[in-house]
Parts: structure tokens; C-alpha cells; sequence
């Protein structure tokens, strides 16, 4: 059958490539946003299956249960846009905190010394991790996979195994305070907001912003055009670790504890929802805006399959699971991200 | 008589009678049973992993009790991770429940969210470990804190295992994670019958952090180390029968002798069977299915009725459970004289376990 006399026997691909033809703009905008309407389509869904998600103290739990990751994203999305990785982040927040609580249980230091020796340590381990990538060469995989190892070791070793519930006011502070009395804005939720949009400034209107992008996209034209890589490796994978310590202060203010072990989730889940919005594994691709995108539908997933208490307790995590591939899915083609295998 | 009116009715009926009762509990679960259809109570409840088999025994015995009181339970999975488990938690202030139970994955961790909970009326009991630290739990608001005294078990199983070694020789301690209260406890257990005996050598201590794989690496360390080791100690019965595994491997089942704790099922088989020497009960189904029967009182009664009728402490731990069977031809005819009446316990803790009882 000639289809092109026929509009209603045509495919539903053949109708969107007629589409992008006569209206290339508009349908690349669209798709473009795939990520939002993905987010969209699960705050109506979720809406719709559960009377609790849509309420304001729900909103307001989704943008806590956002914040710890979203500082660990802001640090996350500059490595990830260089090609690089950092394994450290939940072991470095892990020992920040314990420094931080130590310093103020056992050695009875006020603030600023717990925060500023919390942040210090972070910002060596960043620093010492991006040095030996930098200066031997070592894959970021594996520096930073040793300085988990140390991380993870420190805090062992100062927590002797022990859980500090004494903590500081400011850790309590920036992890459980509100603006405005008890029913007011929670400040968790101003630090990843002002982390995120400090890292967006960075990311886009400064030349050591613009150095990530290229020195991620290729290096060797990135070396070739006078970018010193070496140095940009060096500065994001320390700005990582100052990132890192910064959430597990906050994370320790949250949970009021500095635990001896670092928090498993917290290093696949900050990188799967900066992937998730779209910045690139590869480098060169992505950025804050996307980061934040994907972080609201990580979290919103997980929140709205809370809320629905129906759903067996035993298949929470498959369907998470399934979810997140499909939305990653999505994400990926209809924004059109993929590089497609032409040669198949 | 309106419906709210014939419910309070029958409430203060119920607070009379259970006045009459002096401290009895079971006016409330007769009343419960009673009218389980009526209005069924809402629940949540959260332990810190559902992926560790303790965790999983204790929620099906929760569910259990909760259809026969009619309860519908809500479970928050923790994950094994405390962010997790608050995030899950935050999530759970959403909705009003008529109670609320946790095992929390960490100390301190629930703390805001809790004082939510406690703040709006809501009774929470506290399952197996500390929510926040002692001095703080009761001013919390906690009803009740339902927990087994881990080291009785500890001791318990190691006081078997110096027996079986002679009271001389090697041992090793495989320990759970460190930051696990638990864990901690269970370690001082270990320590504070090994200490007793100046013949027995401690040669290796370190956390495996539950992990049966860790366990097996540290098991083969050690024998690498020390062929002549006689006995292994572990925190759980999931590292304990790893280690039991490494030990049969290594050709040397008859030589070390290891003992666990927790008493699951296959624990409890392995005992039988003489795999491992001993465990002891810290029994899922009672913690759990207790918390249930506390959160319905106080559901049912007022949550300030509660704490007039519930301690806020409640012990529940079991019995250690040995490979042994004591025997003694003299003892024929007074069998009450020997441990278990000379039979083995095991088949009786299976049972019970396949009840929710035990």
C-alpha cells in the first residue's frame, strides 16, 4: 500500500521524521527536554497513584532527601564533564565528618576548627588524588579508588569502630536548620541550591569553566590549543573533594551521627543521577541544569515508590531498577545523546 | 450512639477492664482480635536492611501478628544504608499511623523525623538497637525499646566453644560492624569469657562487617597463619557457617571448632548436624511480632496509657543452643538433672521459627 497517500497507515516513526522535517526547531527543542517531561510525567504519575506525594511536606522532603547528593553532583558533574571519575566521594564525606565530630567531642574544638579541618581534609584527599593522576599518569579510577581506601580507613581508625551522635552547631545547623523558625525553610536545601549554582557559574561563565568542556571533549586539542590538563585534573578533582566534604558535613548535620563506614549509596547515586540528566560519561557534554534535572528525577522516583505503599517491599528495588533504565532511555535517544552505531 | 461514640465506648471499657487487670496485656489483644474488621490499625514499620535474613524472619512474623490484630503494616525497607533508611523515614512523616516501629541502621541517624512522629502523637517503639543513645531514648519519647541482650548471647556460645577447646589453645574472633551496637556487644561478650582462661590465645580480631565473604578471607588468613587453630568465633551465623565452609575446605572440620549467634534456621541445622558447636537465639519473631503487640496497646489504649502499661524497657533474647547432648547413665532415672532432659533443642527451635513464636 502507497502509505504517502495514506497518513493513517504511516508509522509512527515515518510521522515524526515528516514531522522534523517540516518543523526541525520546534521537534529539537522538545526532545531536547526529554529529561523534564520525563520528570514531569513521573511528579503526574506519582500525583496520581499516591494522595501524600503532591503535598507540600512531601515536596519539601524531596528537596532534602535531594540535598547531600546535590552537593556531591556539583562536584561529580566537573569530573564527569573532564572524562573522569572519582570513587572517593562517600569515603571522604565519611571522614570529614568524623574529623569534624572528633575534633568537637574529643579534643573539645569550637567551630570553625571541626568544619575548617573537615574541609581541609577533603580538599587534601581531592588534591592528592588529582596529583598522582595528574603527575604519574594513574587513571582517576584508581587513585581515587586507593583514596577511598584511605578515606575509609581514616575514619575506621579515628571512629574505632564507634558512632559520634555529638555534633556540632553548625553541622546541625547546615544538615537539620530551618530560616525562619520551625516550620521554615530547611538551610540544607539553600546549601545545595547555592553548591549547584556557584558550580553553574564556574561551569559556564568562567575560562576554567570552559577548559573542563574542552579538556574534556579532547584532551589532546584541549593541550594543543595551550590548556594546561594536567592543572584542570588537579583543580576538579580537588574541588570534588571539597565538595564531598562539604556533603558529608551537611549529611552528618542530617542524620545527626558520624558514622564509622561511609555511606554506601551515596557514591552510585550522586554518579547515576548526574548521568541520568544527561552529562556525559565521556566528558565534554552536560552540566549543572542537567545535573539538577537528573537528581529531581532520581530522587522523585525514589520518593513516589515510598509513597505508594502497595507496591511489595521485595520488588522496590527491581522496579526502581526498571524505571531508571527506561528513563535513562529516554533521556538518552529522544535528547538526542546517543551516537548511534552507523556501520550496523 | 454514633460510631466515634460507640468506639470510645468501648475504649474506656477497655481501659477499665484493663485497670481491673493489673498490667495484663491481653484484654487490649482480645479486644483487637475482636474487632480487628472494624477499623484496622495502620502501621509502619522499618528495619535496617530486609536483605539480611534476620531482618526478613522478624518482618514476616511482624506481618504475621499484624493480620491476626488487624494491622495493616507499611514496611520501609533501610536498605543497610543509613541515608537510606532516613531518607525512607522523612518519607513516612508524610502520613499519619496509628504506630510506628524501626530498627534503625544507625544510631542517632532518625532522630528528627522520630521527634516528628512522637510530636504528633504517634507511639514509636524501638526494635533491636538504640535510636538515638540511652540517656536520650526515653526523653525521645520512645514508648518502648524491645531489644535482646546480645551479650548474654555471646557469652552463651563462647563459654560452649572454651569447653569444647579444652579451656586452652588458638581462637579467632570474625566481628560483625564495628559501628553496629550489636557488634559491639557481642565482641564484649566474647572477650569477657576468654579473658576468664590465660591458656587460650587470642590470634586474630577483626571485623568482617557481616559479610560471609569477608569472613571466609579472614578464616583463611588465619588458618594460613595459625594451622594449629582450635576455635573461631563469629558475631553471626551467616559468618560463622561461611567460616564453618573454609574450615571443612581446609580439611580441618574436626580440629576448629566455631560457634555463631542468631540461631536462624540454618544455623540452627548446622548445630544439629555438628557443623558449628553452638548459637544462640536472638530471636527475630519475638522482637518483632512484640513490637506489633506494643503499637496496637498503644494504638488502642492512648499512647500515654501505654506508657503507663508497657516498660520501656522489654528484654527478649533465647536460649544458646548446642551441638552436644548431655548424657549420663547415672542420670537415667532423673533426666531433669541433665541439660535439655538429655534431648536436643534443635527441632523445637525449628518448629517454634516455622510459628513466628521463637
Amino acid at each position: 500500500m502507497d502509505t504517502s497517500t495514506n497518513p493513517l497507515a504511516s508509522s509512527l516513526g515515518e510521522r515524526i521524521r515528516d514531522l522534523s522535517a517540516t518543523h526541525p526547531v520546534a521537534i529539537r527543542r522538545i526532545t531536547s527536554l526529554a529529561p523534564v517531561w520525563t520528570l514531569l510525567a513521573m511528579f503526574i504519575f506519582f500525583g496520581l497513584a499516591s494522595p501524600n506525594f503532591l503535598t507540600v511536606r512531601n515536596l519539601e522532603n524531596i528537596l532534602r532527601q535531594m540535598s547531600v547528593l546535590a552537593v556531591f553532583a556539583t562536584g561529580m558533574t566537573f569530573v564527569l564533564l573532564l572524562g573522569e571519575i572519582d570513587l572517593s566521594i562517600a569515603a571522604v564525606a565519611g571522614v570529614s565528618a568524623m574529623i569534624s565530630a572528633t575534633l568537637f567531642t574529643k579534643s573539645g574544638a569550637a567551630e570553625p576548627i571541626p568544619l575548617l579541618a573537615a574541609l581541609a581534609a577533603a580538599i587534601l584527599a581531592g588534591f592528592i588524588s588529582g596529583f598522582f593522576s595528574a603527575r604519574f599518569r594513574i587513571p582517576t579510577f584508581m587513585t581515587t579508588l586507593a583514596m577511598q581506601l584511605i578515606a575509609g580507613g581514616m575514619t575506621t581508625y579515628l571512629s574505632k569502630g564507634r558512632v559520634i551522635t555529638q555534633i556540632t552547631d553548625v553541622s546541625e545547623f547546615l544538615g537539620s536548620g530551618r530560616i525562619g523558625g520551625p516550620n521554615g525553610f530547611p538551610v540544607i536545601v539553600v546549601v545545595a541550591a547555592t553548591s549547584l549554582l556557584v558550580g553553574h557559574l564556574v561551569l559556564r561563565y568562567t575560562r576554567f569553566g570552559r577548559y573542563i568542556y574542552m579538556t574534556g571533549a579532547s584532551k589532546p586539542a584541549a593541550r594543543l590549543a595551550g590548556v594546561n590538563t594536567n592543572r584542570i585534573l588537579l583543580m576538579v578533582l580537588t574541588i570534588c573533594g571539597f565538595t564531598a566534604g562539604l556533603a558529608g558535613v551537611v549529611g552528618m548535620g542530617r542524620l545527626h551521627s558520624a558514622l564509622p563506614d561511609a555511606i554506601p549509596s551515596y557514591l552510585m547515586d550522586t554518579i547515576g543521577a548526574v548521568v541520568l540528566g544527561g552529562t556525559s560519561l565521556m566528558g565534554g557534554r552536560g552540566g549543572i541544569p542537567q545535573t539538577l534535572v537528573g537528581l529531581l528525577i532520581y530522587i522523585t522516583l525514589r520518593n513516589g515508590l515510598d509513597n505508594i505503599p502497595t507496591i511489595d517491599i521485595y520488588l522496590r528495588d527491581f522496579i526502581t531498577g526498571w524505571v531508571l533504565l527506561v528513563a535513562l532511555v529516554i533521556n538518552t535517544v529522544f535528547a538526542g545523546r546517543t551516537e548511534r552505531d552507523k556501520t550496523i | 450512639m454514633n460510631h466515634m461514640d460507640r468506639r470510645n465506648f468501648l475504649k474506656s471499657s477497655l481501659l477499665l477492664s484493663s485497670g481491673f487487670a493489673l498490667g495484663n496485656l491481653l484484654p487490649v489483644l482480645e479486644y483487637r482480635l475482636a474487632h480487628a474488621q472494624d477499623r484496622p490499625l495502620r502501621a509502619a514499620m522499618s528495619s535496617a536492611g530486609l536483605a539480611g535474613t534476620w531482618n526478613a524472619q522478624g518482618e514476616e512474623a511482624a506481618r504475621y501478628f499484624a493480620d491476626l490484630l488487624g494491622v495493616e503494616i507499611t514496611w520501609f525497607d533501610g536498605e543497610f544504608d543509613a541515608a537510606v533508611q532516613r531518607a525512607k523515614f522523612d518519607t513516612l512523616t508524610n502520613e499519619s499511623w496509628d504506630f510506628v516501629a524501626v530498627q534503625p541502621g544507625a544510631i542517632g541517624t532518625l532522630v528528627e523525623p522520630i521527634q516528628d512522629l512522637v510530636a504528633a502523637g504517634t507511639p514509636v517503639i524501638d526494635m533491636d538497637t538504640l535510636i538515638a543513645p540511652l540517656q536520650d531514648l526515653q526523653g525521645l519519647g520512645v514508648l518502648t525499646f524491645i531489644a535482646p541482650d546480645n551479650i548474654f548471647m555471646s557469652e552463651s556460645v563462647v563459654k560452649k566453644v572454651v569447653e569444647k577447646m579444652g579451656y586452652a589453645g588458638k581462637i579467632a574472633h570474625i566481628g560483625g560492624q564495628p559501628g553496629h551496637t550489636g557488634a559491639q556487644a557481642r565482641g564484649q561478650g566474647f572477650y569477657n569469657i576468654v579473658g576468664q582462661y590465660p591458656d587460650i590465645e587470642i590470634v586474630d580480631d577483626q571485623p568482617a562487617d557481616w559479610n560471609v565473604a569477608r569472613a571466609a578471607d579472614l578464616t583463611e588468613s588465619v588458618l594460613n597463619r595459625h594451622p594449629d587453630l582450635k576455635a573461631i568465633f563469629a558475631d553471626n551465623d551467616d559468618m560463622a557457617i561461611s567460616a564453618a565452609q573454609v574450615v571443612a575446605n581446609a580439611g580441618l572440620q574436626g580440629q576448629v571448632i566455631i560457634g555463631g549467634v542468631d540461631a536462624m534456621p540454618p544455623a540452627v541445622e548446622a548445630v544439629r548436624d555438628g557443623v558449628l558447636v553452638a548459637t544462640a537465639r536472638n530471636s527475630a519473631c519475638r522482637i518483632h511480632s512484640w513490637a506489633v503487640i506494643a503499637g496496637t496497646v498503644a494504638a488502642t489504649l492512648g499512647l500515654e496509657a501505654a506508657r503507663n502499661e508497657i516498660p520501656f524497657y522489654v528484654l527478649a533474647d533465647g536460649p544458646a543452643i548446642y551441638s552436644d547432648i548431655a548424657s549420663d547413665p547415672a542420670l537415667a532415672d532423673e533426666p531433669w538433672k541433665l541439660a535439655n532432659y538429655g534431648m536436643s533443642a534443635t527441632d523445637g527451635q525449628l518448629w517454634l521459627m516455622k510459628q513466628y513464636l521463637f
